[in-house]
């Protein structure tokens, strides 16, 4: 049995090296920067309270991923996601003609494959992603980050497949908006 | 006969949903007759690459995660 003032010290070391993957996980399952870095505070926080009650049965770490669950479950309870059916794109309004046709400006071309230019898309993602709604940071990241299925996404979103797909086509065109209206700046 | 618009919502939408037969044989139509729409396939499939090789760092740096963490320590007092 570990005294209190070990459990403290284990507890600030927890934080120094293992903070990221706290925060990964939060990020993985709620989407959104901002909640993630929030339940991540307030796992640390509710836990530093009742350290007393750590009986010390699991590694600290193992302790504080079942607090960090429990906050991401209450977080989903909580929240009541907008599922309101989106029936105008105004994206496609910027990048496509009336006719339907892509505006050339918006196609890259091909010699933008280059490891230098890729290397700046990946920087301007990080950028271009933090701008999109909570709501469809939160779709992409179940998608894209842990790989969850549709049938997931619609069950932690509360939302209807149609609503996936459109909220993954708005999303990428506003992606590629921002992302390319960035590259045009350093032309 | 669908447009680029069209197509590109169908490339979406097949990421996240089984396409009906018609809307499969659209796609390729119009895939196989436009060169804009066969540029926009190769960038939509580095995005997504993108996205699921970068997880966490398409959204988040190292300073960030060492600027929270500090955060987290004078709140808690440690």
């Amino acid at each position: 049995m570990y005294t209190e003032a070990t459990i403290k010290e284990n507890f600030k070391e927890v934080i120094f090296k293992k903070y990221k993957n706290f925060f990964t996980h939060a990020f993985i399952n709620v989407g959104c920067k901002e909640t993630a870095k929030d339940l991540v505070q307030e796992t640390f926080l509710t836990a530093y309270q009742k350290l007393s009650h750590f009986e010390q049965k699991s590694s600290l770490e193992t302790w504080l991923f079942g607090i960090l669950n429990n906050k991401i479950l209450e977080h989903y309870r909580k929240k009541k996601s907008e599922s309101q059916r989106i029936t105008k794109f105004e994206e496609e309004e910027i990048l496509f003609h009336k006719n339907g046709r892509w505006k050339k400006e918006w196609i890259i071309d091909e010699h933008s494959d280059s490891e230098e230019t890729q290397n700046t898309i990946i920087k301007f993602l990080k950028q271009c992603f933090s701008k999109l709604s909570e709501q469809y940071q939160k779709i992409f990241s179940l998608k894209f980050f842990s790989e969850k299925s549709t049938n997931e996404i619609c069950q932690l979103c509360n939302v209807t497949e149609d609503n996936v797909w459109q909220v993954l086509h708005r999303g990428k065109l506003q992606l590629k908006i921002c992302i390319q209206s960035q590259l045009k700046k350093l032309k | 006969m669908i447009n680029c618009k069209k197509y590109t919502r169908y490339l979406h939408k097949s990421e996240v949903t089984e396409l009906k037969w018609y809307e499969k044989i659209l796609m390729k139509y119009h895939y196989l007759i436009c060169h804009l729409c066969k540029r926009y396939t190769i960038e939509n499939e580095h995005l997504n690459q993108i996205l699921k090789e970068n997880k966490t760092n398409a959204v988040i740096s190292d300073e960030e995660i060492e600027q929270y963490k500090d955060q987290l320590i004078k709140k808690i007092q440690l």
